[in-house]
């Protein structure tokens, strides 16, 4: 998945568990960048009667990197706190839940936002709203959420000091075919070329239908380059930013025997951390997947090794014999994918192609998702757009960010077996077969919505329609 | 809190660089008991951030180099890096 239990220890781990990061000049709203950071993965909505929520001993962070430096000059923090209206029910709602303020809502989360920026730590507040803010509830059913529109449009916030903000259960929107592609990388559309071969046959969304907890936050452009202005154009050298996610727990944990209570002590430290997709996942080895987890971009040197030469380039050819023979005799440090994954692609590079912009931060090795916020949105389906950004010639889309319904794992896949070599290496001829590479997914549009906070609503427990048939979806009488 | 004895504590440092990981939980008042019995000379550095730890505080130290009497003591969120050779020596101690 795109970072949804990539490693062995934060695969125990989900409430820390960062699974996607999306950055995307706000299509609504132009002169603002959105992030998303997504948590606790693969949350079945009917998951009850304990429903998913934030871990209130966990520190999330967005960090944000303007100078290209591979260290965050923004950092925006979130801690969440819950409270229980009546402690002698187990009941998450002990009737229908009308609004944010509702009693009959037995389990909340609130929560606050903290920036962090030149070493001055600044408590955010909310414009006319409630502080510390409000989580929406999880979408349960049609009684004990009736509204649920209602609820989350009431939890999204704007601070006084010009974010918005919104932080609670989502619909996934990332999109992937887990079953084919762990099956030994048998692609369905291309299974009759693969090793044991089967039939071909379409993608699967294996993850539509499941639910996640999103962080979202709406910033302006200005308020996110290094001087606080709006740049003038894709080859300003402010318009490039590069975000990643973390999430922290303190040192310490302590079980206290006979209470069941635990006490968390010491300094938070590092447990998750998420820029481009797929990097820990498939680029990173099993005995080094941990250990990134716990190391800020800045070290990605340590790491370079295994972008310059991604087991997978081995794998495909393979996994798919006599398809990648020019992948397979292709020796040389991958340069292409350092230069998506690690420093941004030059100018240099994307300029000849594209005649314009660049996504390049600085030549410090750090894996961020990168960002060049003066480059023009395109939106889901309208002219331009393609879901392989990049590489189906859209230049708003990843790896210049990555937008909800950007196919990052198809993007990938090619990039990987090929596609992108061109941009760096002249005397290489992608194999004809990397045309065909897809993971044969579409985007969830149930899962995506054209305003803040983009993803959408939740899918509810009662109706979740991966596994109520719809003869049994009646929400009335 | 048992005393360490010359032969207990040469024996613990020959083998203290390797003894890492030891968590002592408890209040304040068990680490200054035993800074008070077995007497040294400590040195920390002082908590860049927080408040002092309280009387009735989750404490929590962590051996990390017996030999060196490196301590590394977790309390609210922050860490304090505490050197005193008989301290460590003793928390094995009593760890055993």
């Amino acid at each position: 998945m795109s970072s949804h239990r990539e490693a062995p220890a934060i695969s125990k781990d989900p409430v820390a568990d960062s699974t996607d990061v999306y950055a995307f000049v706000s299509p609504d709203a132009q002169s603002t960048v959105t992030i998303i950071a997504n948590y606790v993965p693969l949350q079945e909505p009917a998951g009850g009667p304990n429903f998913f929520e934030f871990g209130d001993d966990v520190l999330y962070e967005i960090h944000v990197d303007n100078t290209g430096s591979g260290t965050p000059a923004i950092t925006y923090q979130f801690r969440f706190t819950t409270t229980i209206t009546d402690p002698g029910t187990f009941l998450y709602a002990t009737g229908p839940i009308a609004s944010l303020t509702d009693p009959n809502w037995n389990r909340r989360q609130t929560y606050t936002v903290t920036k962090v920026q030149g070493g001055v730590s600044t408590l955010l507040t909310p414009m006319g709203g409630p502080n510390p803010l409000s989580c929406p509830p999880c979408n349960i059913g049609p009684r004990s959420t009736p509204n649920y529109a209602a609820l989350s449009g009431d939890a999204i916030y704007r601070l006084s000091s010009g974010e918005m903000v919104f932080a609670g259960q989502r619909a996934e929107g990332f999109f992937v075919d887990l079953g084919s592609i762990f099956d030994l990388g048998d692609l369905r559309p291309l299974s009759p070329d693969q090793l044991i071969p089967g039939l071909a046959a379409a993608g699967i969304d294996t993850i539509a239908d499941k639910n996640v907890h999103s962080i979202t936050i709406q910033v302006p452009i200005s308020s996110l380059t290094s001087n606080q202005q709006t740049p003038t154009g894709p080859n300003d050298p402010h318009a490039v930013i590069g975000v990643y996610t973390t999430a922290s727990r303190q040192t310490v944990t302590a079980i206290n025997p006979g209470t069941g209570t635990h006490t968390n002590s010491g300094p938070f430290t590092q447990v998750s951390r998420l820029g481009s997709p797929l990097v820990n996942e498939v680029v990173v080895p099993m005995n080094l997947k941990d250990f990134w987890n716990s190391q800020p971009p800045v070290n990605d040197s340590q790491f370079a090794a295994a972008v310059q030469h991604p087991e997978l380039q081995n794998l495909l050819p393979a996994l798919y014999p006599g398809a990648f023979p020019n992948l397979h005799a292709y020796t040389k440090p991958r340069a292409d994918l350092v230069a998506i994954f690690a420093t941004g692609i030059p100018g240099s590079v994307i300029g000849p192609s594209f005649g314009v912009g660049t996504f390049q931060g600085g030549n410090v090795i750090a894996e961020m998702l990168r960002l060049n916020m003066a480059i023009t949105p395109t939106g889901p389906g309208g002219a331009g757009t393609s879901t392989l950004g990049l590489l189906g010639n859209d230049l708003a889309g990843f790896p210049n960010g990555r937008r909800v319904t950007d196919d990052v794992v198809t993007i990938e896949l090619k990039a990987v077996a090929g596609a992108t070599i061109p941009l760096v290496d002249h005397t290489f001829t992608p194999d004809a077969a990397v045309t065909a590479v897809s993971q044969g997914v579409t985007s969830n549009a149930a899962a995506y919505q054209s305003t803040f906070p983009y993803l959408a609503d939740p899918y509810p427990g009662f109706s979740n329609p991966a596994t109520t048939p719809s003869s049994n979806h009646n929400t009335s009488p | 809190m048992p005393e360490v004895t010359r032969r207990q504590f040469i024996r613990n440092a020959s083998i203290g660089a390797a003894a890492a990981g030891v968590l002592a939980v408890g209040g304040p008042g068990i680490l200054s008991a035993v800074e008070a019995t077995v007497g040294g000379s400590p040195s920390a550095v002082p908590p860049t951030q927080g408040p002092n730890a309280q009387e009735g505080s989750d404490v929590f130290a962590r051996v990390i180099d017996a030999k060196a009497g490196h301590i590394k003591i977790f309390v609210g969120e922050r860490s304090v890096d505490y050197t005193d050779q008989t301290l460590a020596q003793t928390l094995l101690q009593a760890a055993r």
